[in-house]
This record gives C-alpha cells, structure tokens and sequence, in this order.
C-alpha cells in the first residue's frame, strides 16, 4: 500500500490503520478523510503500508468506526432525499449499540475527530439518560452514588421543581 | 418582576397565519461548544488523554461515562431538556458541577411541570442564559426579566404568545420573526415601545394573505433599523387583502437595504417597495427575488437563509414592474435589481 499522495483528487487510495491491540484496518481516503487526525496524518504523509497507529481505539470500536466513514464518504455530496433518508436509517441503526460500546464511539470519535460521528454518540447517549430516575440512569452507567443522604437531600432542595415527580397532565389550559 | 404591561393599540383586524415564532437576536452569535474544534497533534491528543482511557480494561461496573472528558459530558448535557439536566446533578459528584460549567443553551422542557398560562423567566442577578428556546409554548403570555445577556430568544407554540421585555435585557439590534407552522390566528399589533437600538430586521415566511404592510408598522418603531428583509411565503392560497389602517409617514432615515423575497409583479408588492423606499432616502440597495427560507440548523436558534432561485421573467414584463418601482423616485445613488 503506498503512501497517500499529494494529488489532489485522488481519493481511490486506501488507508490502513491499526487499532490498539494491533488489527489492521483498511478504508478508502474519502472515508479516513472524516476524520480530522486521519487526514492531517494523510496531508502529513504518515499514511504508509504498515498503516497509522491507533493507540487509544480498539479494534472493535475500530470497526465500527472504519463502517461508518466509509459509508457517510461514499454519500457524502449531493445527496437526494432518499439517499438522505438512507444515511439517517443507517446512523439510527449504526448506535444502536450497548453502553460499553458508546463510550467507546464516544471516546475514539473525539479522538480521531469523526465530528457526524461523535454527535450522533452524543445524542445517543442522551436519549438514554433521558425520561429515566437517576437511579436507572446509574444503573444503566455503572454510576456510584457518592453522596451522603444529606447531601442528596440539599440538591434535591436546591431545584425542587426539577425533582418533583409529576406526570404530564392530558390537556393543558 | 420589572414588566409594564402596555395594552396594545390594536390597528387591525384577525388575519389568517400560521404559527408564530419569534426570534430576537443580538449581534454577537452565539458561542456554543463545538466538537474538537481545534485539533492539535496526534502526540498532543494522546498525552491528553486522562490514564484511565489509555490503560482501559473496563467491565459492566465500572463507572465509564464518569472518565468521560468533562468536555464530552457537557456535550451530552447540551442534548438534555433543563429539567433533565437538572437531575443528572445527583448523579454522582462527577456530574454535580458539570451543568454549572457550560451552558449557552437550555432547553426549557417545562410546560407541563408548570401547567400555567403565564410564565416569566427571571434571571435574578448575574444570570449568564444566552439562548432560550420555548418550544411548544402553550403560555399565552410570557415575561423575560433581568437577562442582561441575553442573545437569542426563539418561542415557537401553537397559540399566540405575547411577550413582554422587562427590565435588563441587552438592546435588541436584530430582529427575526418568523411565521410557520399550523394555521393559526394572529394578532398583528401596533409596536408599544419602539425598538430603539434595531438595525436589522428580518421577516420569514410572511403569508400571502397578511397585509404585508404591517411591516411598515414595525420599520416606523425602528428609527436606526439599516437592513429590512421580507421573505413572503407565496403557497398560501388566500388572496391578499388591503390595509384598513393609514401606515404612519415617518420615514427610516437609516435604511440602506431591502430585500424582498418571493418578489413578483403583484401590485400590493410593487406598492410595498415603493412604500419604503419612498420613506428611506438613504436607500442603496433594493434586492427583489424569488426564492424561499431555510433554516439553518448548526445555528439553531434564528438562523435563517434565503435560497434564491431564478424566475423567468417576460423581458417586458420585467421592464414594465422596473418602470413602475422607478416611477417617482429620484434617488442617485439607489440600486434596483429585479432577478
């Protein structure tokens, strides 16, 4: 695999990236090109046959990654409005991930600068919290709750309304 | 609550519209966290990167969202309503900083929590909200107090919302107002305090049916206004009707452009321009096209943009409407263009 040329325009090369526990990957420029470290890799001539290290992605998240450049480069122009449609069914698919893997995507995204797909982990992860008592959301994270009652009690004191569990009335006015 | 609440002059009658939403918006845009916006070295990125993300060996019970960057969390907070952001802060102590930290932006999912037909948002002393968005407002009448940096408010409902401005709230120099949505009864009013400091003012989505110079009541409120943009929303398929009340014969000593959008050779919008550009003598620049507004999402809140498209006029058409803009006016330095 050569290295990624200069030449404007030649977006047929392949990239190759190795994950953190070695797996090699491979994915067209166009697709690397969403990611901003990969591309300032490219333009820097970093991008040889033995690939760029990833040294904080593993190979699962790796994959997942490599997938979803690779289809949002394929489509990325000019995009009609069912093709759209296509790319926004696929991205509801692609994070329909557990929470193990979401931090992962959230964590490789915003490293390797994958900005499509560090907002859509992000909104991911906040439909999660969303509509849930904080114990299901610590139960959903792995949070620990490290507060004494008390504590608890004075933050819950601190914005009543918001901790108020009320239901939404059927008809308002 | 520093509200005066004026009873508005009513100058015409109910006209037919859609759903209202109004967005005021301050010269400075709105700063909102961006995701890596700078990026620096690979070796940088890496060095960066807090231990527990470099030596990660997670399972199930590990908290992994709390070794999340703070950056990436408050990124995930943004995405909340107010009320569930709230929550988040009982969390753990990792989370009971963060919403204190970054936000521009809140997301006041409150209409049911308060079933009330008034709300005021009052920012007591130093309050930092820059964006405020009512969604699905269901108030009939809303205060906003003492937001002294406040830069864009957009309320978006189904039934008509009168807004009051009380006290310490930033000078509006920017105007949008955009009309969309579900058929809707609206209430043009009269302006009861002028809007002193407005230099720009932007109007979407105008139905074809509204008298369009209503506007006109707006531009005699606004004594520096300098920019005036009109888009009409030419798929209502009610008629125009005429203004029953005399518009004011104040002139905008500071208006240097107008552009209109979804111009064509229709009297009334004939009569408009001329209107206004009658009342501007310092008018340069008058822009008449077709074509229609997008929102721009990346910028959420009031960001609008007008997508021109090309009309094919008759070339005699075309010079017979020039003519008729033309007619009367003397004014050098004053640009027509008609696309």
């Amino acid at each position: 695999m050569a290295a990624a040329t200069d030449d404007a325009g030649d977006s047929n090369e392949m990239i190759r990236v190795v994950s953190s526990d070695g797996e090699h990957f491979e994915m067209p420029e166009a697709a690397a090109n969403l990611s901003l470290v990969l591309r300032h890799m490219i333009e820097d001539d970093c991008a040889d046959a033995a690939g760029i290290p990833l040294a904080v992605v593993a190979a699962k998240p790796l994959a997942k990654i490599v997938d979803y450049c690779t289809k949002h480069a394929a489509k990325s122009s000019g995009l009609t409005i069912e093709e759209a449609e296509e790319l926004k069914r696929f991205d509801a698919e692609f994070i329909e991930v557990d929470t193990d893997m979401l931090y992962d995507l959230l964590v490789a995204a915003d490293f390797m600068g994958v900005e499509g797909l560090s907002k859509l982990a992000v909104q991911r992860t906040a439909d999660l919290i969303k509509g849930k008592t904080p114990e299901q959301n610590r139960e959903t994270f792995g949070i620990v709750n490290d507060f004494t009652p008390e504590e608890e009690e004075e933050i819950c004191k601190e914005n009543e309304w918001a901790f108020q569990i009320t239901k939404p009335p059927s008809r308002l006015c | 609550m520093a509200t005066e609440e004026t009873t508005p002059r009513r100058y015409r009658r109910l006209k037919r519209a859609n759903d209202v939403s109004t967005v005021a918006v301050a010269s400075s845009s709105s700063k909102r966290v961006r995701l890596s916006k700078e990026h620096n070295t690979y070796k940088d990125r890496v060095s960066s990167l807090p231990d527990e993300i470099l030596s990660k060996e997670h399972d199930t019970y590990e908290d992994m969202i709390g070794s999340l960057p703070d950056e990436i969390l408050i990124l995930i907070l943004d995405k909340l309503d107010a009320r569930t952001t709230i929550i988040t802060t009982i969390l753990s102590k990792r989370w009971l900083n963060l919403p204190r930290r970054s936000h521009t932006c809140y997301d006041f999912a409150i209409d049911w929590t308060l079933p009330q037909v008034e709300a005021t948002v009052d920012g007591s002393q130093g309050s930092l909200l820059k964006n405020l968005l009512v969604d699905n407002c269901k108030f009939r009448k809303i205060y906003l107090n003492s937001l002294p940096c406040l830069e864009t408010f957009a309320c978006r409902g189904l039934q008509p919302t009168k807004m009051f401005y009380g006290q310490r709230i930033l000078p509006t120099d920017s105007l949008v107002l955009q009309f969309k949505g579900p058929e809707e009864w609206i209430e043009p009013i009269a302006v009861p305090s002028p809007l002193l400091h407005l230099k720009k003012l932007f109007i979407a989505n105008v139905p074809i049916n509204w008298d369009i110079f209503w506007i006109v009541a707006l531009l005699d409120a606004a004594p520096v206004l300098e920019s005036c943009h009109v888009h009409i929303d030419n798929r209502s398929e009610k008629t125009a009707s005429w203004l029953d009340v005399q518009p004011q014969k104040r002139q905008c000593h500071c208006l240097k452009e107008l552009i209109v959008v979804s111009f064509d050779a229709v009297g009334w919008k004939i009569g408009f321009v001329k209107h206004v550009m009658k009342a501007s003598p310092r008018m340069r620049w008058v822009h008449l096209l077709d074509g229609h507004v997008v929102e721009d999402d990346e910028r959420m809140l009031g960001g609008l943009e007008v997508v021109p498209c090309r009309r094919d006029w008759h070339e005699l058409e075309r010079s017979d409407v020039l003519d008729d803009l033309w007619d009367g006016i003397c004014s050098p330095q004053l640009e027509i263009i008609l696309e």
